[in-house]
C-alpha cells in the first residue's frame, strides 16, 4: 500500500515529531541499559550508596545537567536546534536514566522499603548519572539511519567543545572503575617506574587512537598542523583534563580522603589509564 | 556552529515533551536536594549499634538465633561483627559469631547464630553484643 492518509501539513509535522520523540525515548531507555548495566550489577556501586558523602553525590548529581545539556548538543537523541532543545533533552535524559536505574534496582531486590530515603536515593543517583549519559549518547550510538541520516555535530566542535568531550568520556569510564577496590590495589601493587610507564603509555594511547590510527570518524590533523601543535593542545591537554576528572571521581567515592600525596597520584594515574581511553574514544565515537 | 534544522521552530515542542522534561528535571533537583538536606542535617555521628533477638528455632540439629540488627549512629559500619554467647549460671557454654558487610544508618539488616544448646531453654541467657566495625 502506498496510499499516503490525506492530512494537513501541520498536523503530519506534529505526528512526526510524536513519533520521533517517542522512538527517541525508547532509544534512550535502551542507551541508558546499555551505559549503566555494568554498574548496575557491580557490588561496589550499591554500597557506594551507603558511606559516600551525601554532598558529594549531590553535586555530582547537579553536574551531570551541564554535563548532558553538553552531550545532548553534540549528539542527542532528538535533533537539537538550540541550547534551550539541549536542556530540555538533558532533563529528559536524566529522568529516563533515574528511572531505569530505579527500576533495575528493584528488580534486583536492592532497594529495601526499610532503608531509609537518602541511602536508597544515593543508590539511585549514582547510577542515574551514567544511565543518563548513556539515554543522551543513544542517539548517535543506536539511531537508525534510514529516516534520519546521522549529523556529526562533533566534525564543528570548538576547541572548548573538543575538551568537554574528552571529559564527558573520562568522566564516564572513570565512574566506570573509581569505586572498586581494585584501583587501589593496583596503584599499591605498583612501583614507581611501573606508575611512570603507566602515564606514559596513556598519553601515548590517548595520541594514537587520535591521530595516528584514524579509525572511522577519527580527527584527521588539519593540513599545515605541526604535529607537536596537536599533541601538546589536544593530547596533553586532553590527559591533564583526563587526570582532573579521575581525581574528581576519586574525591566523589571519598577513595582520595586522608591520602598522601603519593598514593593518591598512583591512584589518580591508575584511574587515568581507563579514564583516558574513554576521553580518547568519545573523540572517536561520538 | 552549523545546525541541522528539523523544521519545527523550537518553542513549538508539544507539551507533553516538555512534561516528561519536567520530570526529569524535578527528579535530579529533588535527588540533588535531598541528599544536599540530609547531609546538612543530620550529625555524623558514629556507628551505634543495637541487637534484639528476634526468634529462636528448633532445627535438625540445633537452633537458629535470629537477630535483627540496627545502627542508630549517623555513619556506616563496615564489617561488624556479631557474637553471641549462651551463658549457664555465669559462665559461656557456647560463643557464635556473624558479621555484616555494612550496617548503613537506621536501615535494620537480619542475621542468624546457630547453636547447639538450646539458646531458649531454661536457666540460659542469649546474650548479644556488637565487637567491632571498620569504616567503610
Amino acid at each position: 500500500m502506498s496510499r499516503k492518509p490525506a492530512t494537513t501539513p501541520e498536523l503530519s509535522d506534529a505526528a512526526r515529531q510524536n513519533r520521533r520523540f517517542r522512538i527517541g525515548l525508547a532509544r534512550a531507555s535502551a542507551g541508558a541499559l546499555l551505559f549503566a548495566l555494568p554498574m548496575l550489577m557491580t557490588m561496589e556501586m550499591w554500597s557506594i550508596g551507603f558511606y559516600v558523602n551525601s554532598s558529594r553525590l549531590a553535586l555530582l548529581t547537579l553536574a551531570s545537567l551541564p554535563l548532558l545539556t553538553g552531550l545532548s548538543h553534540y549528539s542527542g537523541f532528538e535533533r537539537t536546534t538550540s541550547w534551550r532543545q539541549d536542556f530540555k533533552d538533558a532533563c529528559t535524559a536524566y529522568g529516563i536514566g533515574w528511572l531505569t536505574a530505579a527500576a533495575i534496582l528493584s528488580v534486583f531486590g536492592l532497594l529495601h522499603m526499610q532503608t531509609p530515603l537518602a541511602i536508597s536515593l544515593g543508590k539511585i543517583a549514582i547510577q542515574a548519572m551514567p544511565a543518563s549519559m548513556g539515554a543522551v549518547l543513544a542517539r548517535s550510538q543506536l539511531m537508525g539511519s534510514a529516516d534520519e541520516p546521522r549529523e556529526r555535530a562533533t566534525q564543528d566542535a570548538t576547541y572548548g567543545g573538543e575538551l568537554f568531550l574528552m571529559a564527558a568520556g573520562a568522566l564516564f569510564l572513570a565512574m566506570n572503575v573509581a569505586p572498586t577496590e581494585e584501583v587501589v590495589l593496583i596503584a599499591y601493587k605498583m612501583q614507581t617506574w611501573q606508575t611512570l610507564l603507566l602515564l606514559l603509555g596513556s598519553v601515548i594511547m590517548m595520541h594514537v587512537f587520535v591521530y595516528a590510527v584514524e579509525f572511522g570518524g577519527s580527527h584527521s590533523r588539519p593540513e599545515g598542523t605541526p604535529l607537536w601543535s596537536a599533541f601538546a593542545r589536544f593530547t596533553v591537554a586532553g590527559y591533564a583534563v583526563v587526570m582532573l576528572m579521575s581525581l574528581y571521581m576519586l574525591w566523589t567515592f571519598g577513595r582520595a580522603d586522608d591520602l598522601a600525596l603519593r598514593p593518591l597520584l598512583g591512584q589518580v594515574v591508575v584511574l587515568s589509564f581507563p579514564a583516558a581511553l574513554g576521553a580518547a574514544s568519545a573523540r572517536l565515537v561520538l | 556552529m552549523k545546525r541541522k534544522r528539523n523544521g519545527s521552530s523550537p518553542g513549538h515542542e508539544p507539551l507533553w515533551h516538555w512534561m516528561i522534561a519536567g520530570i526529569g528535571g524535578l527528579l535530579l533537583l529533588g535527588t540533588a536536594g535531598y541528599l544536599l538536606y540530609c547531609d546538612v542535617t543530620q550529625e555524623p555521628t558514629p556507628p551505634a549499634i543495637i541487637l534484639h533477638v528476634i526468634d529462636v528455632q528448633r532445627q535438625s540439629d540445633g537452633y537458629l538465633a535470629t537477630i535483627k540488627a540496627v545502627n542508630t549512629g549517623g555513619r556506616t559500619a563496615a564489617q561488624v561483627i556479631v557474637v553471641g554467647s549462651l551463658i549457664r549460671d555465669g559462665s559461656v557454654i557456647e560463643e557464635r559469631e556473624y558479621m555484616y558487610d555494612y550496617l548503613p544508618p537506621r536501615s535494620p539488616r537480619d542475621g542468624g547464630l546457630f547453636f547447639e544448646h538450646a539458646p531458649d531453654a531454661q536457666g540460659v541467657h542469649l546474650e548479644v553484643w556488637a565487637s567491632g566495625y571498620t569504616e567503610p
